[in-house]
C-alpha cells in the first residue's frame, strides 16, 4: 500500500512534465443520498478531472447545511500510456433544519479553466427524536479511493464574511478510529492575516460515522480577521504512524492478515484551505474617537468617593468589558481639571474564553489628586466600537462625575509652576526615514575573521625575518661573506667559463684562480690578499679536507697561476679539463663547508 | 566612528550586515501608519510579516514591542524591547521602554548568584553590538602592527612609541574580550520571555509532572533544551524548570 502510494505521488510529481498543453476540466458533483434526517449527515463529493494544478472549487448555495471538509484525494490511472487524473473533496453536510434545500450548483477552475456541475436537492425529514432512528449503517463516511479512512481531518469557521477585527470561530477536529505509535506531528493551519486566540479547553469524544465509531479530539480557536479582502486559513496537516497491533481486527491477526498493514509507515493526511471574505470597517459614521474594537462592549466608570479634600486622592475606574478582541481596545483617558494631578495606577486585563467565545474584561485605574478646594466636574469617558451584528458603530459614554473638594482655593495668581509628570507611558515609535535590516540569527564566523586576520600577521612576521636578515648582514661582514661565498665562486666561474675561448688563457685563469681562492677566504673570514698557500692548507685542515681533496685544490690553483704569470697560452682541451676540474673541486669544497657547519 | 565600522566593513564580510528590502520596508511603513491610527494589532500583523520574511532590525523590534504593550501583552513587549537591544544597545527610547516594561513584571528579578566579577564583562560588551566591538577590535588590531612595525624596524622612534604601543595591546586584547563576550550573549546564548499571563513551572516535559512554581509574563530565563513542546527554562542556577514551549517566546 505504501510502496504504491510513493509510485503514485512520484508520477504525480511528473505529471506537468508528461501533460503538455492545458487540458479540458471536468466536475461531478454526487450526494449519496438525497434524503436525510435532521440528525444524519451527507457526504458530498466533488471530483475534479483534468487540468493542471490545484482547482478552486465553490459550492455554492450551502444554505440549511453545516459544511465540515473532510479532506481531499487525488487519484491516477494510466491507460494505453494516457494519463489522466482526478481530485476529489468530499465535505459532510450537517442538516441545520427541516425543509427542501438546495445546494450548489457547483463550480471548479484552474487557471483560465472552469467546469460546472449542476445543484443538487436535499429533502431534511424531522430527526430521530420525532421519527425512525437513524440508518446509520448507510451514514457518510469519508473515503478515499473505495477505501474508508481511519483518520481525517476536518477544519471549519463559523462564518465566511466577516468586518475587520470580527471574531470567527475555526473549529478543527480530528477524526481517528486508530491508535497512534508514538506523538503524531501536527502542522496547525496557516492563519496569516488574523489574530489569533486559542479557546481551550481541547475536547474529546466520540462520534459515529457511516456506522463506526471514531475518536474526536476538537480544537477551537477564535481568529480576528486584521485586514480586509480574500484571507485564506491554510490546511492543517497531520503526520503519524499507526500502531497496527492495537488499530487491527483481532481477527485479522489470529488470520496473519492485515495487521502488519502499515506498522512503520508515515502517513501524512492535510484539511482543506478556507477562504474568508474579510470586509473593511464602514467609513460612514465613524467616531472620531473609534480605536479599532470590534464586538459588544459596555463601559463603566467610577468614582470611589464624590467628596474630598485638597492633596486627598480619588480614585477612577473605568471597566471595559464585553464580547470580541478587548485587548485591542482602548479607552480614552478621562479628562479631568486641570489642577488635579493623574496618575496612572494600573491597567489589567482579564480574558474570558468560556463557551468558546472570547470574552474581556479591561479595568484602569487613574488616581486623582485634587490641588485646590472646589466643586469640579470630571467629562464624560466615551468609547466607540463597531458592532458586527448591527453593522454599525455604538458609542459608550460614562460620567459626568462631580467631586467636590475641600480645601483653599486656587490663587488668583499662581507663580510658575513646576513641571509635573501627569502620567508615564511608553515611548513614541520609530519612524527613520531610511531602515538597514539585518538577517535575523545572524552570527560572525569566527573561522572567518580568525582567517583573515592572520593574514597581516604572517605579513608582519615576514617583514620582521627579512629586517632581521639584513640587520645581521650589515652587523657582521664575515658572516655575510660565508653566506655570499658560493655565489660569488659561482659567478667567478661561469666568468672563466666565458672566458675558456679567449686567445690569451690568463683572464680564463685569473677567475678559475680568484672563484677558489675568492671561496676559501669567504668562508675562512680572512682578506683573499692574505691567501698563501700555508693559509690554504690551514684552513682546509681546520675544515678537515681530507689530503687528495687538498692536493687537488693546490694543483689546480698552482696550474692557474703558471698559465696566468709564465706559460704560454693553454690549450683549449686543458682549458676544459680545468674548468671541469674546478667545478668538481668547488663542489667538494662546498661540502666540506656545508658537513662543518652541522 | 560610523566611518570607520563603513571602511571596515568593505573589507570585512563579517561586518557587512545591511540588506535592502522593499517589501520589508512597506510592511514597516504599513505597522507604523497602523500604530499611529491605534490599529494596534494590525501594526503587529505588519511587523510581524517582516519578521516572517527572515529579516529584523532594532527600530522594527522596538515599534513591535510597542505595539505589543499596547495590546496589553507585556511578555511579547519584553521580548521584543530586549531583541532591540542587541541593534540600539545605547538607545534612550529603548531602555526607557524595557525599563517601563520590566517595571510591570510580576516576577522580580532575581540576584545574580554568580560572582559579580564574571558579570562586568557581559556588563561592558552590552554597551556596543557585536559589530561595533568587531570594528573596535579590528582597528586597535591594525594599530597595533602599524606601532609595532615602526617600532621594530625605526629603533630612533622606539622611545616615544613604546607607550602608545601598550596601549594598542591592552585596547585590542579589552576589544576581543568583550567582542567575544558580546557574541555570546547577543548571538549565541538562547533567552527566552514569559509571554503566557501565569505559567505553572513544572519538573519535567509534561502536565504529570510536579508544579514546583508560577511565573507571570514578563520574565526573562535561558534557554536549555526542549522536548515534546516543552521547554526547559533556567531563571537563576537554583531556579529552572520545565514549561510549555507555547508559553515563551526566544528573544
Amino acid at each position: 500500500m505504501t510502496a504504491i502510494a510513493r509510485v503514485l505521488a512520484g508520477i504525480l510529481l511528473l505529471l506537468p512534465l508528461a501533460g503538455g498543453g492545458a487540458e479540458a476540466i471536468e466536475l461531478d458533483a454526487r450526494a449519496d443520498r438525497t434524503e436525510v434526517d435532521a440528525d444524519g449527515r451527507i457526504a458530498l463529493t466533488l471530483t475534479v478531472r483534468g487540468g493542471q494544478g490545484e482547482p478552486e472549487v465553490d459550492l455554492g448555495s450551502t444554505t440549511g447545511f453545516e459544511i465540515y471538509s473532510a479532506g481531499t484525494s487525488q487519484s491516477i490511472s494510466i491507460v494505453n500510456g494516457q494519463v489522466s487524473s482526478s481530485i476529489t473533496y468530499t465535505y459532510l453536510l450537517s442538516p441545520r433544519g427541516e425543509g427542501e434545500f438546495t445546494i450548489g450548483p457547483f463550480e471548479a477552475r484552474i487557471g483560465g479553466e472552469a467546469a460546472t456541475a449542476p445543484a443538487i436537492r436535499i429533502r431534511v425529514t424531522p430527526g430521530a427524536a420525532s421519527g425512525a432512528p437513524p440508518p446509520r449503517e448507510s451514514a457518510p463516511r469519508p473515503s478515499r479511493g473505495g477505501e474508508a479512512r481511519d483518520v481525517f481531518l476536518t477544519t471549519a469557521l463559523d462564518k465566511k464574511e466577516a468586518y475587520v477585527g470580527e471574531a470567527i470561530t475555526m473549529s478543527f477536529r480530528l477524526y481517528t478510529r486508530v491508535r497512534f505509535a508514538g506523538d503524531p506531528e501536527y502542522e496547525p493551519p496557516s492563519t496569516e492575516g488574523f489574530w489569533k486566540e486559542d479557546l481551550p479547553p481541547q475536547q474529546r469524544f466520540f462520534d459515529d460515522w457511516g456506522g463506526l465509531r471514531y475518536s474526536v479530539t476538537e480544537v477551537k480557536s477564535a481568529l480576528f480577521p486584521t485586514r480586509p479582502g480574500r484571507l485564506v486559513v491554510g490546511p492543517a496537516r497531520l503526520a503519524y504512524v499507526e500502531d497496527a497491533f492495537f488499530s487491527a481486527d483481532p481477527f485479522d491477526l489470529l488470520l496473519g492478515r492485515g495487521a502488519s498493514r502499515r506498522r512503520g509507515a508515515k502517513e501524512t493526511i492535510r484539511s482543506d484551505s478556507i477562504a474568508v471574505r474579510v470586509l473593511p470597517l464602514p467609513e460612514a459614521g465613524r467616531p472620531p474617537d473609534f480605536g479599532g474594537a470590534v464586538g459588544s462592549f459596555t463601559l463603566q466608570a467610577s468614582l470611589d468617593k464624590t467628596e474630598t479634600a485638597a492633596n486627598e486622592p480619588v480614585t477612577l475606574a473605568l471597566t471595559l468589558e464585553g464580547e470580541g478582541n478587548v485587548q485591542a481596545a482602548t479607552v480614552p483617558e478621562p479628562r479631568v481639571p486641570e489642577s488635579f494631578k493623574v496618575y496612572d495606577s494600573g491597567t489589567s486585563t482579564e480574558t474570558s474564553k468560556e463557551g468558546y467565545r472570547v470574552r474581556g474584561k479591561k479595568t484602569y485605574t487613574r488616581v486623582l489628586v485634587p490641588r485646590y478646594g472646589g466643586d469640579y466636574e470630571i467629562a464624560p469617558v466615551s468609547f466607540s466600537y463597531f458592532d458586527p451584528e448591527k453593522g454599525e458603530y455604538v458609542t459608550r459614554t460614562a460620567g459626568p462625575f462631580r467631586v467636590r473638594v475641600d480645601g483653599p482655593p486656587p490663587e488668583e495668581e499662581t507663580d510658575r509652576m513646576e513641571i509635573a509628570r501627569k502620567e508615564e507611558d511608553i515611548r513614541y515609535i520609530k519612524e527613520p526615514a531610511a531602515i538597514r535590516w539585518e538577517a535575523r540569527g545572524e552570527r560572525p564566523s569566527l573561522f572567518a575573521l580568525l582567517g583573515w586576520n592572520v593574514l597581516p600577521l604572517v605579513a608582519f612576521g615576514a617583514a620582521l625575518l627579512a629586517h632581521k636578515r639584513r640587520e645581521r648582514y650589515a652587523r657582521d661582514p664575515a658572516w655575510a661573506r660565508a653566506r655570499r661565498a658560493e655565489r660569488v665562486a659561482r659567478g667567478l666561474l661561469d666568468a672563466a667559463r666565458n672566458r675558456a675561448g679567449d686567445p690569451d688563457s690568463r683572464e680564463f685563469a685569473s677567475a678559475l684562480s680568484r672563484a677558489l681562492v675568492g671561496f676559501l677566504s669567504d668562508k675562512g673570514g680572512i682578506a683573499a690578499a692574505g691567501m698563501t698557500r700555508r693559509e690554504i692548507e690551514r684552513v682546509l685542515e681546520g675544515k678537515g679536507a681530507d689530503a687528495p681533496l687538498r692536493e687537488r685544490v693546490l694543483r689546480l690553483l698552482e696550474t692557474c697561476d703558471r698559465a696566468r704569470y709564465a706559460a704560454p697560452p693553454l690549450p683549449s682541451e686543458e682549458r676544459g679539463m680545468l674548468l671541469a676540474e674546478g667545478e668538481e673541486v668547488l663542489r667538494g669544497l662546498e661540502k666540506l663547508f656545508a658537513e662543518s657547519r652541522t | 566612528m560610523k566611518r570607520a565600522a563603513l571602511a571596515l566593513a568593505l573589507f570585512l564580510p563579517a561586518a557587512s550586515a545591511a540588506l535592502a528590502d522593499p517589501r520589508a520596508d512597506a510592511l514597516f511603513r504599513e505597522g507604523n501608519a497602523a500604530y499611529r491610527e491605534g490599529r494596534f494589532a494590525e501594526a503587529v500583523d505588519r511587523y510581524s510579516q517582516v519578521r516572517s520574511l527572515g529579516l529584523t532590525s532594532g527600530p522594527l523590534e522596538y515599534n513591535l514591542g510597542n505595539a505589543h504593550y499596547r495590546l496589553g501583552a507585556i511578555g511579547k513587549a519584553t521580548a521584543c524591547y530586549r531583541r532591540a537591544l542587541r541593534s540600539l544597545p545605547r538607545d534612550g527610547d529603548l531602555r526607557a521602554n524595557l525599563s517601563f516594561v520590566e517595571a510591570r513584571t510580576i516576577d522580580q528579578t532575581l540576584a545574580p548568584s554568580r560572582l559579580v566579577l564574571l558579570d562586568v564583562p557581559s556588563r561592558l560588551a552590552s554597551r556596543l553590538t557585536w559589530r561595533e566591538w568587531l570594528v573596535a577590535g579590528e582597528i586597535a588590531y591594525g594599530a597595533a602592527l602599524a606601532l609595532a612595525a615602526l617600532f621594530l624596524f625605526r629603533p630612533s622612534l622606539r622611545p616615544r612609541l613604546r607607550a602608545p604601543l601598550q596601549g594598542a595591546l591592552v585596547v585590542f586584547g579589552l576589544a576581543l574580550l568583550l567582542f567575544l563576550a558580546a557574541v555570546r550573549d547577543q548571538a549565541i546564548d538562547r533567552r527566552g520571555c514569559v509571554i503566557a499571563g501565569e505559567v505553572p513551572v513544572r519538573s519535567g516535559p509534561g502536565p504529570r509532572f510536579t508544579e514546583e512554581f508560577v511565573l507571570h509574563q514578563g520574565t526573562v530565563g535561558r534557554l536549555l533544551r526542549s522536548a515534546e513542546g516543552w521547554t526547559l527554562l533556567r531563571i537563576s542556577p537554583e531556579l529552572e524548570g520545565w514549561v510549555p514551549s507555547s508559553a515563551i517566546e526566544e528573544i
